[in-house]
């Protein structure tokens, strides 16, 4: 303490370490948070399938659903935002298990509270699902939401739509080009 | 003032020479100090399973998620990754991997799987990014999954990377500090 | 900076970032907002670089007293020993 670069030294590195304890603080004060609160999800259905094609030797749908979920519970003071994405799962022949995400969307922090509402009829698909193979058709296809909590500081941590309110839908036996 | 710092610290350096023993003393410090780090860093890679347990990010394609300069804890023992994971991957025959998101997943009978991402700030998934005529990534290619996150203190990363020379000024000068401080 | 100084300097920074920290904490966690605890923190951390950094005068209120200079034997003697040469 006898210079004023060891001085300099000290109160910066005193300063970080505070700031990260300070943020490691709000990220324990938030710990099971998602356990008692989570995003109240109302509605997410398939609304129509606008069509299914081969295209370039692999089965493509292309579709729009109703999505209405209420975010706000998921937000607290060391989030910075949440990724919500809807995923289409479904078993073929080839695979086991194929996850596509259909959409997503990021919302902020520092969105206001009503924004955080997702309302939305028929909204069009981000990324079309798109099988491996030509293997879509007549397959159960499930529709879930998930959400993904990125903290200002810590550990990132995921949600899912409860299993028992998830919606499935069976895609035609044949090709459609329904418009 | 800044002149009298200098020449301060220039004349602690020839008092250093003078005395080997406090010379020695000193080295031997900076080398604990060098080999701790390089320990820590050994053992994350032990207990995450991944030869770069903490990333910087360095682009701007997860933004806002993750802007430049966060940094990123990475855990690569996990058995399975799932969409909607952001994960850390290398692309042969490129130096830097990539911070992205999981948006398809085919798990096959044998349980490996084929994945597809994208930055959550890009227009277009990543097929672009992979090696030519590579149309999935598989697990093996993927480096971590992104497990923690600390917000701003990777700024100094990303200056030292666009301007190497902060780099060698900065190691000098924490060099010459543990080389010339007393203890107590 | 003399002892008592580097002493109160130290106590002084310590506290001055712990307490305006804190303040920024318990504001953010009521408001359900992170950015006052950096806001806060940062306030902190300006007033102590501007009060612990430089050399002020307050840090030198106690000089070290040191004792009174003995008067050097050695070339006392040296000189002792050259004029009986």
């Amino acid at each position: 303490m006898h210079t004023v670069w060891v001085r300099l030294n000290a109160v910066v590195f005193f300063g970080l370490s505070a700031l990260l304890g300070f943020s490691v603080l709000a990220a324990i004060s938030k710990i099971g948070h998602a356990n008692r609160h989570v995003p109240d999800v109302k509605t997410l259905k398939l609304k129509r399938l606008k069509s299914l094609k081969s295209h370039g030797g692999v089965d493509r749908a292309l579709l729009n659903f109703d999505l209405h979920v209420d975010l706000n519970p998921a937000f607290h003071w060391n989030i910075k935002q949440l990724f919500v994405y809807v995923v289409a799962s479904y078993k073929s022949d080839k695979n086991k298990n194929n996850q596509i995400v259909l959409w997503d969307k990021i919302v902020e922090a520092t969105d206001p509270p009503e924004s955080k509402i997702i309302k939305q009829d028929s909204i069009f698909v981000k990324y079309a699902l798109v099988d491996q193979g030509a293997d879509l058709r007549g397959r159960d296809v499930e529709l879930q939401i998930m959400w993904d909590h990125m903290p200002l500081t810590g550990l990132l941590y995921m949600g899912e739509q409860d299993k028992s309110t998830v919606s499935s839908f069976t895609l035609p036996y044949d090709y459609t080009s329904g418009r | 003032m800044i002149k009298d710092m200098i020449d301060k610290q220039v004349l602690e350096l020839k008092k250093l020479w003078m005395n080997k023993r406090q010379l020695l003393f000193q080295l031997l410090n900076l080398a604990m100090i060098v080999f701790s780090a390089l320990m820590i860093w050994k053992g994350l890679m032990f207990v995450t399973k991944s030869e770069s347990p903490v990333v910087v990010v360095l682009s701007g394609s997860m933004e806002p998620a993750f802007q430049r300069g966060d940094i990123l804890f990475l855990n690569n023992a996990v058995e399975q990754v799932g969409v909607g994971d952001v994960v850390v991957f290398k692309i042969k025959d490129r130096d830097i991997p990539i911070v992205h998101r999981i948006l398809k997943v085919h798990t096959k009978p044998d349980n490996t799987v084929e994945l597809l991402t994208k930055g959550d700030n890009n227009r277009v998934d990543d097929r672009g990014l992979y090696a030519p005529g590579q149309l999935w990534l598989k697990r093996e290619d993927i480096l971590g999954k992104a497990v923690g996150t600390l917000r701003y203190v990777g700024m100094v990363t990303i200056a030292l990377n666009d301007y190497p020379v902060l780099k060698y000024v900065l190691v000098g000068m924490m060099g010459l500090f543990v080389l010339t401080s007393k203890e107590g | 900076m003399d002892y008592e100084g580097q002493k109160l300097c130290e106590n002084l920074f310590y506290w001055i970032i712990i307490l305006f920290g804190a303040v920024g904490w318990v504001k953010g966690y009521i408001e359900q907002d992170f950015a006052y605890v950096f806001y806060a923190w940062g306030v902190g951390m300006a007033i102590s670089l501007v009060i612990c950094v430089p050399d002020w005068p307050w840090f030198n209120r106690h000089p070290v007293k040191w004792l009174e200079s003995v008067p050097d034997r050695r070339v006392n003697g040296n000189s002792v020993a050259s004029s009986s040469n």
